[in-house]
C-alpha cells in the first residue's frame, strides 16, 4: 500500500515538473497572523475610501425626483418642438386652407392638450419614480442587512473573546490564590507537626 | 522529558504554502479585480445622466420620426395633430428616461453590493482575527499560569521540607537536651 503510494507520488512529481510551485516566486509569509491583521486593516481602509461615497450617493437617491424633473422639462420642450413642426407644415401647405378661426382653435387645442400632456406625463413620472425609489430602498435594505449582520457577528465574536479572557483571568486569579493558600497551609503544617 | 524546541513549533510546509498562496491570490484580487469593481461602480454613477439622455434621445427620435415622416394636408388641418405629437413625444421620453435611469441604478447597486460584499468579508475576517488573537492571549495566559503554579508547588515542597527539617531538628535538640540533663544529674 505504502509502496503504491510512493510510486504514485513519483509519477505525480514527474508530471508536475512543468508546473513547479517554486517557480511561481510566491512571497514567504513569516508571520501569517500579523499579515492577516494588516491585510484586513488595509481592506477596511480601502472599502471606506473606495465605496463609502458611492453608498452615500445611492442612499441619497432614495428621495430622487429626477424622472419627474426631467419629464417636466421634456414635456415643455416637446410642446415647443411640436409647435414648430406644425408651423413648418402649415407654411409648407400654404395655410392648408384653414381659416383664422380654425387656426386659432388649433392653437387653443394645442395649448390645452399640452397642459394635459404635461400633467399626465408628470403624474406617470411620479408613479414610476416612486416604483424605482421603492425598489432601490429594497436593494439598499438588503445590502444594509448584510452589513448589519456582519457587524453584529463581529461584535459578538469580540464580546465572546472578552468574556473568555475575563473568565480565564478570574480562574487564573482564583487558582493562584488557592495555590498560595495551599502552599502556606502545607508549610505551616510542616512547621507545626 | 526534554526542553521544548522552538523548531518543533514552526509552521509546516503546508501552512507556509497555504499562507503564500493566500497572499498571492489576495494581491491578485487587489491589483487586478478590485480596481475594476471600483472603476465600474464609478462609471455607473458618472454615466447615469448620459444613459438617461440616450434612452430619451432614442425614444424621441423614433416617435417624432414615426409621426412626422409623411406630413399631409389632412394631418396639418387636424386640430389635435400638434397636441398628439406632444403627448406621444412626452410619454415616449418618459419611457426612455425610465429605462436609462433604471439601467444606471441597477449598475450602481451592483457596484455597491460588490463593495459591501468585500466589506462583509473584511468584517468576518476581523472577527476571525479577533478569535485567533483571543486564543493566543488565552494560551499565553495559560502557559504563564502553569509556570506560576509549578513554581508555587516547588516552593511548597521546599517550604514543607524546611518545615519537616525544622521539626526534626527541634525534636533532636529536645532529645539532646534531655540526654544532657540525664547525663549531668543521672
Amino acid at each position: 500500500m505504502i509502496r503504491g503510494l510512493t510510486d504514485g507520488m513519483e509519477e505525480y512529481m514527474k508530471n508536475q515538473q512543468g508546473d513547479s510551485f517554486s517557480q511561481l516566486g510566491l512571497q514567504n509569509v513569516s508571520d501569517p497572523d500579523e499579515t492577516y491583521a494588516q491585510i484586513l486593516r488595509d481592506d477596511y481602509a480601502s472599502y471606506i475610501n473606495n465605496f463609502r461615497d458611492f453608498e452615500n450617493q445611492l442612499i441619497g437617491k432614495l428621495d430622487s425626483t429626477k424622472l419627474v424633473d426631467r419629464t417636466r422639462e421634456n414635456t415643455k420642450q416637446q410642446t415647443e418642438i411640436a409647435a414648430q413642426i406644425q408651423k413648418r407644415n402649415l407654411e409648407r401647405y400654404g395655410g392648408a386652407g384653414l381659416s383664422g378661426a380654425q387656426l386659432q382653435e388649433q392653437q387653443n387645442a394645442a395649448q390645452r392638450q399640452g397642459q394635459l400632456s404635461l400633467a399626465g406625463s408628470v403624474n406617470n413620472a411620479r408613479v414610476q419614480q416612486r416604483q424605482i425609489n421603492q425598489s432601490l430602498l429594497q436593494e439598499i435594505t438588503g445590502i444594509g442587512l448584510g452589513v448589519n449582520a456582519g457587524a453584529l457577528s463581529s461584535l459578538g465574536t469580540a464580546a465572546q473573546g472578552e468574556v473568555a479572557r475575563r473568565g480565564a483571568y478570574k480562574q487564573a486569579k482564583a487558582g493562584y490564590s488557592s495555590n498560595m493558600i495551599g502552599m502556606g497551609t502545607s508549610i505551616l503544617a510542616a512547621f507545626m507537626i | 522529558m526534554s526542553k521544548p524546541k522552538k523548531s518543533d513549533y514552526q509552521a509546516s510546509e503546508t501552512d507556509k504554502a497555504s499562507a503564500a498562496v493566500g497572499l498571492a491570490q489576495k494581491n491578485f484580487f487587489d491589483k487586478a479585480i478590485k480596481p475594476r469593481i471600483v472603476e465600474g461602480t464609478a462609471n455607473a454613477f458618472r454615466d447615469e445622466d448620459s444613459l438617461i439622455a440616450m434612452g430619451e434621445g432614442r425614444a424621441a427620435a423614433d416617435t417624432m420620426q414615426g409621426l412626422t415622416m409623411n406630413p399631409n394636408r389632412q394631418a396639418v388641418q387636424s386640430i389635435n395633430n400638434q397636441a398628439n405629437l406632444v403627448m406621444a413625444g412626452s410619454d415616449q421620453l418618459l419611457q426612455g428616461a425610465t429605462q436609462g435611469y433604471t439601467g444606471a441604478l441597477s449598475d450602481q447597486v451592483s457596484g455597491v453590493k460588490a463593495g459591501a460584499g468585500i466589506a462583509n468579508q473584511t468584517v468576518s475576517g476581523l472577527a476571525q482575527a479577533s478569535k485567533i488573537s483571543t486564543t493566543d492571549t488565552l494560551n499565553l495566559a495559560k502557559a504563564d499560569y502553569t509556570k506560576s503554579a509549578g513554581m508555587i508547588k516547588g516552593l511548597q515542597k521546599v517550604g514543607t521540607g524546611l518545615g519537616s527539617a525544622y521539626t526534626t531538628m527541634q525534636g533532636y535538640n529536645k532529645g539532646r537536651n534531655d540526654d544532657d540533663k540525664v547525663g549531668i544529674f543521672g
